[in-house]
């Protein structure tokens, strides 16, 4: 939606990306007796997706930022991690067209479900591993070029629907 | 006073509907099933019709030569027009009297990929306007006789 190709090969190595991120989760007192415990935490997702082709190309800049609630399946030496949340996604593409720039901004409602295992290496520090699903939907953006601001609203080229799946592996560390 | 003013802002909206589905930076394909499509680069830039209505090929003939005159509306305020002089199916022909924004932008060719009095497709360049390409519906019935251009 937005991108300067509408060709599937395109499609399909835009769609591949890498993404970081980062968790903060308050944890607060955790008796040894307590198998599982919720608790709510914080998300931050970045992702870089781009592509080229011959008469133009997309870079495009996903952000997502939501408030977590998570269900910790502790283990003695490791633990389990379900977790959902709801924030908002600012999506960025800094595309190119016939060697001429064009930015399009399409920033909305999403939500994410999670799930994740963690491997403690000492009481303070983890290693995990996270599958994380961001769901988000958008009918319309904004685009800017050669001075002017576009807004298109249910393209003609398809609305999009954006389910965005990374693994990612991580240290984390336990105040 | 006020009826006329209220008819004057309506012709106005009227005037400048606009198709928002249509995001005017993206080149349309070159295609010729009749998309009523047309897009091409000015200085690089991208220009195409759609978004304020669509495309239109009137045909104008004269004692010397038919005329396809292939106008779009590429901007709120910007048109873009060109007359191609005989199209033939698949075969080269030139147009003239290319005018962008009130600019006489010159001469160029074209290349006709359909023509078959449902639908013309082709693509068109020339001094400043590079990858052009367009596929019209018409009808024979746009005909204009006799205007002296």
């Amino acid at each position: 939606m937005g991108v300067t190709g509408s060709a599937d090969e395109y499609c399909n190595n835009l769609r591949k990306g890498v993404s970081w991120a980062l968790h903060y989760w308050y944890m607060g007192q955790t008796s040894s007796e307590e198998k599982a415990v919720i608790r709510a935490g914080f998300l931050y997702q970045g992702s870089l997706f781009q592509e080229k082709q011959a008469n133009g190309s997309d870079k495009i800049h996903l952000n997502y930022l939501a408030p977590q609630v998570g269900v910790f399946f502790l283990q003695p030496g490791y633990q389990i991690q379900l977790s959902a949340g709801a924030g908002y996604q600012f999506y960025t593409d800094k595309s190119v067209v016939y060697d001429k720039p064009r930015k399009v901004s399409m920033d909305k409602l999403a939500c994410n479900f999670a799930l994740a295992a963690e491997y403690f290496l000492t009481k303070q520090w983890g290693v995990s591993a996270r599958c994380n699903w961001v769901l988000s939907h958008s009918e319309r953006y904004s685009v800017d070029y050669h001075g002017e601001h576009w807004k298109v609203k249910h393209p003609d080229t398809g609305e999009g629907s954006f389910g965005q799946l990374s693994l990612t592996f991580g240290l984390n560390y336990h105040f | 006073m006020k009826k006329l003013l209220y008819l004057f802002m309506l012709l106005l909206c009227c005037a400048c509907e606009e198709n928002t589905s249509v995001d005017p930076t993206l080149m349309p394909e070159a295609t010729k099933t009749g998309k009523n499509t047309l897009g091409c680069l000015i200085d690089g830039w991208i220009y195409t019709g759609g978004r304020f209505g669509l495309p239109k090929a009137t045909i104008i003939s004269d004692e010397k030569a038919s005329y396809y005159l292939i106008r779009a509306q590429v901007d709120r305020f910007k048109t873009l027009e060109f007359k191609l002089v005989n199209p033939t199916a698949n075969a080269e022909c030139t147009y003239i009297d290319a005018i962008f924004e009130g600019e006489n932008l010159g001469n160029g060719k074209a290349f006709i990929t359909r023509k078959d009095g449902i639908v013309i497709s082709g693509t068109f360049s020339g001094n400043k306007i590079t990858e052009g390409r367009f596929d019209i519906k018409y009808t024979e019935k746009n005909t204009e006789k006799d205007i002296a251009y």
